[in-house]
């Protein structure tokens, strides 16, 4: 009988696969549980230490408000959706049309074009960061959003992607389209674009992430706390140990950590297939 | 029928613009852009990183000196330099096998599971999606000598408390499984796509072959159809843990014993300002990158359809 | 009002290959003409010249009396229907069947998100646009499936929301390109009979591009067979059949297909195959390599008494119910193979079948002669005499 189930259902193997997944799980959640049980728990029974996970006074709203008084978070969380905002839609509006042409239009830069695309992957943006850097100290640009979005408006990797896109999509609908008189802005925007949503929404949550949680490009151009992405004020809120103690600590951590898990939660599927498509980080 | 221009065999031809753009005019119209920040972007700054790279050119020096292939030399001759290199690659080499190896792993577990999958998905995908410096920082006080639990449990458990953010040789194993957590999700949802690709009746054919059980199952169908896949997930991770640059900025500021490339450029270039010397450490991270990048840009070829 | 369409020798090459070579024809208005031909005839080009999606070399379109070359497909006013039905993949039916109203009524800004709700005639245009829409949804019978997406229907609904598509700008011109390739082959026979009701509702100008003979045949007023980029023959489906101008046509044209026999001709211009008499002379023509045909039906067993124009033996017997098919080996060759169509009632004497060489015959008159070009030739021996077609 047993062998009809597939073998993961047999009982020992199931307990075994659920003893170690759980254990798993249980490092993969800890850092979380335990930022959150910090962040409600008094300093005092943060200082002894210890094992125990339920806190003995409830201090959430004096920690959470000594988070929000001692960093401005709330503001970093806004440069964040700034910046995230303006760098996605410069990317989507430079690619799709790069990848477009790619895809589908026969013009005699397509082979550089790509070639250059192909060639643009290879390179992280640590590579450019320093030139990038003495242009936009030269231009008295930096401590801005422009010069925290400037090296991530061409995305060579949405030109990609949206080419491969692209390409599965049948010549017959865009002639079609054009025997219907649409123009050919119109049938890229309107009929081509909307069909190729679902790597559009993958590309858009892989590039909101990804700016999300920079830190390497903000730390060299942003000085001023004022323009600081979240990562960053993470940065200076525990550098600026001080007076913050960890409850303090561990309640602007949540802070900033929530609107992604959040978001995330919500969109679980389409964060997976972002990935699955995408493949990189 | 109503409507008169619909029956005449002519539309107006003021109604709608006559001119029709080619195929050339078009596509170079919408390449433009792509080409323009392609250049400002990537082509003239590498140009300028190669150039500045010969130079010992520094913010606010009145003079800049070729000085040809002498910031190289420098660099692979700098004990810091070579450490940090060392650093790196041995974090690397933890967290390249460790992430393989685990996610697949835990793709593997999770990919049985009916009811419970949706928590085990979430509960290791959580710490990809959450913001890794504030989550450093939660790490920084977990692994806290003194109020952190982990030396609490180890105390409890009769081992010496450890501190894993001050002893040099333990900071690159401890950002290396810090890497890990991190990663490990990510390369879980790879391997899921890859399992679910296999087809169901391979693993009948096993079955009715005499391949049955858990390892036997494993060993003839799925790890073999899933080498592409292994293959791209070993690449990704090579060059995400070759990048490791956030959790060494939080936790230990590049201090003895983490440093690691990335840090030393950033600390080279933008703490210390010496342009040149920082252009050089990137030229010689561009070439390691290239050579994951390549084999990447490959794969990616091959992948990305669906 | 009705529009006819003329081709003025179209040319188009695609790099160093020839596809389309000075195709001249003229279709009246309210015809259905076909242009048939195996794949890489150039048909689909063809089409496409005659839509605008392509421009070719040389050569000119005229629709009515006025030449489009310079014109965009919209400007044609000529409506097409795909293979592949040509949908956009994320409207409904009903947004499919009203886009081509609607770009061609709304001005840009009309048409955007947002920005549309601004303009205050569009509420009544797009009214207007809803009750023709509903109007050709009625006469094709899809009223009930205007809400759904594409994906949401099958193909024969698909290839109806795409006939809409192309109705309700009541167009100068249809085009199709293969539009019942798709279908499953019931479906495909129901399709045939709806196209030419409707091509006979609607009056208006069809062209038909297909590689289906069986197609062509049934539906078309006319047929134009293209040939390696050239106009092979253009006529009636009758014409086609009983006078094939070129060995393409006559082998393309007709199922089962035509039996083509290796011929030749002596210095006296007698037609001999295998050695065997024909009975058809082409004195214009001694001493030359021809291809003879003859339709299955026209092939029968010689009476008892008869000298028989070929020597076979059986292999195999095909019944269809209403006909019957014999598959035979000529004698001495047998890599080539005849067929003859019996009717079901025809008794055949197979005698010992495939053990004796058995005596086939046919009439002179109904045997088609090509010379080694593959263009017709004229035989005496006939009882009429028709022209050499040239192309």
């Amino acid at each position: 009988m047993n062998r009809l189930l597939p073998p993961s259902h047999r009982l020992p193997g199931f307990i075994l696969a659920h003893a170690a997944l759980l254990a798993g799980a249980c490092f993969m959640l800890l850092p979380f549980v335990w930022m959150l049980l910090t962040a409600i728990r008094a300093p005092d029974e943060i200082l002894t230490g210890g094992l125990n996970p339920i806190p003995r006074s409830f201090h959430a709203v004096e920690n959470f408000s000594g988070a929000l008084a001692q960093a401005p978070l709330l503001n970093f969380m806004l440069n964040g959706a700034i910046v995230c905002a303006g760098i996605l839609v410069v990317q989507l509006i430079v690619a799709i049309p790069a990848a477009y042409a790619l895809a589908k239009l026969r013009f005699r830069a397509r082979g550089l074009l790509f070639a250059l695309v192909i060639a643009g992957l290879c390179v992280p943006i640590q590579v450019p960061a320093l030139p990038l850097y003495l242009a936009l100290a030269e231009f008295n640009l930096l401590d801005s959003y422009f010069a925290m979005m400037l090296p991530f408006f061409l995305s060579v990797f949405a030109i990609f992607l949206f080419r491969q896109t692209f390409k599965t999509f049948p010549d017959e609908i865009i002639h079609a389209a054009r025997v219907d008189g649409v123009g050919e802005f119109e049938i890229l925007w309107r009929i081509v674009v909307p069909s190729a949503f679902p790597a559009i929404a993958a590309f858009s949550i892989f590039s909101i992430v990804a700016h999300w949680n920079d830190l390497y490009w903000p730390m060299i151009v942003i000085q001023r706390l004022e323009y600081a992405p979240p990562p960053l004020g993470m940065l200076f809120f525990t550098s600026s140990e001080s007076g913050a103690s960890y409850g303090v600590l561990m309640a602007g951590a949540t802070i900033i950590t929530a609107p992604l898990v959040i978001v995330f939660l919500i969109a679980r599927r389409r964060f997976v297939q972002g990935i699955t498509m995408t493949g990189i980080k | 029928m109503t409507i008169a221009s619909a029956s005449a065999p002519f539309p107006p031809a003021a109604k709608r613009q006559g001119f029709r753009l080619s195929g050339e005019a078009l596509g170079t119209l919408f390449a433009v852009p792509a080409l323009l920040l392609i250049t400002a972007l990537i082509l003239a700054p590498l140009v300028c990183l190669l150039a500045l790279s010969l130079t010992d050119y520094e913010i606010g020096a009145v003079s800049i000196r070729w000085l040809g292939l002498g910031n190289f030399e420098k660099a692979l001759s700098d004990p810091v330099f070579r450490r940090s290199i060392g650093n790196t690659l041995l974090y690397v080499a933890l967290v390249l096998p460790g992430g393989v190896f685990l996610g697949l792993l835990v793709a593997v577990l999770v990919h049985g599971r009916k009811r419970s999958r949706g928590f085990y998905e979430v509960a290791y995908f959580l710490p990809v999606t959450s913001t890794l410096i504030a989550m450093a920082a939660v790490w920084q006080f977990l692994l806290h000598p003194k109020l952190g639990p982990i030396n609490s449990a180890l105390k409890s458990l009769g081992f010496a408390e450890r501190a894993f953010i001050s002893e040099p040789e333990l900071l690159i194993p401890t950002l290396a499984a810090i890497g890990l957590w991190n990663l490990i999700g990510f390369n879980m949802v790879l391997f899921l796509a890859g399992l679910a690709a296999i087809p169901r009746d391979l693993y009948d054919a096993a079955e009715i072959d005499g391949a049955g059980g858990p390892v036997n199952r494993f060993l003839t169908v799925t790890w073999p159809q899933l080498a592409p896949t292994t293959m791209f997930v070993a690449v990704t991770t090579s060059i995400t843990s070759f990048k490791v640059f956030d959790t060494v900025a939080v936790l230990t500021r590049g201090r003895d014993g983490s440093e690691v490339l990335l840090y030393a450029i950033y600390l080279e270039g933008f703490q210390y300002f010496k342009m040149g010397y920082s252009a050089a450490l990137t030229v010689i991270f561009l070439v390691f990158m290239l050579v994951f990048s390549v084999f990447q840009a490959f794969q990616l070829d091959r992948r990305v359809h669906y | 009002m009705l529009f006819g369409l003329t081709l003025g020798a179209i040319s188009k090459a695609f790099g160093t290959t020839r596809v389309l070579d000075r195709v001249s024809l003229t279709v009246e208005p309210g015809e259905f003409v076909s242009l048939v031909g195996p794949s890489g005839c150039g048909k689909s080009t063809l089409l496409r010249i005659i839509a605008g999606l392509e421009r070719q070399d040389d050569g000119t379109v005229s629709i009515g009396s006025r030449v489009v070359d310079a014109l965009s497909p919209r400007q044609r006013n000529i409506a097409m229907v795909f293979q592949n039905y040509a949908l956009y993949p994320h409207m409904s039916a009903f947004e499919n069947i009203a886009l081509p109203l609607s770009v061609g009524r709304l001005s840009l800004p009309e048409r955007l998100p947002l920005l549309k709700y601004l303009s205050p005639r569009r509420a009544r245009i797009m009214r207007e646009i809803a009750n023709e829409v509903e109007a050709v949804a009625g006469q094709l019978k899809i009223e009930a499936l205007l809400a759904r997406k594409p994906g949401q229907l099958s193909g024969g609904q698909r290839q109806r929301v795409a006939l809409a598509r192309a109705m309700v700008r009541q167009p100068s011109l249809f085009l199709m390109d293969e539009p019942l390739s798709n279908l499953d082959a019931q479906l495909r026979v129901h399709m045939r009979d709806e196209l030419t009701d409707l091509h006979a509702r609607l009056g208006a100008t069809f062209v038909y591009v297909t590689h289906d003979q069986i197609e062509a045949m049934t539906m078309s007023s006319r047929v134009a067979m293209l040939d390696q980029g050239r106009l092979a023959q253009f006529g009636t489906p009758i014409e086609l059949y009983d006078r094939p101008a070129t060995l393409a046509v006559a082998t393309f044209i007709g199922s089962p297909a035509i039996n083509v026999l290796a011929a030749h001709s002596d210095a006296r211009g007698a037609v001999a195959i295998a050695g065997r008499a024909s009975g058809l002379h082409v004195h214009a023509l001694p001493d030359q390599a021809l291809s003879l045909c003859v339709r299955p039906e026209h092939l029968r067993l010689a009476r008892p008494g008869e000298t028989p124009q070929l020597l076979a033996r059986l292999r195999r017997n095909e019944h269809y119910g209403a006909e019957r098919l014999l598959h035979f080996d000529l004698a001495g060759d047998s890599a080539r193979s005849v067929i003859v169509r019996l009717a079901h009632d025809e008794n055949a004497a197979l005698g010992g079948a495939s053990e004796t060489a058995i005596g086939l015959a046919f009439e002179p008159q109904h045997a088609h002669l090509f010379n080694a070009e593959g263009l017709r030739v004229e035989a005496l021996g006939h009882g009429t005499s028709y022209r050499t077609a040239a192309q």
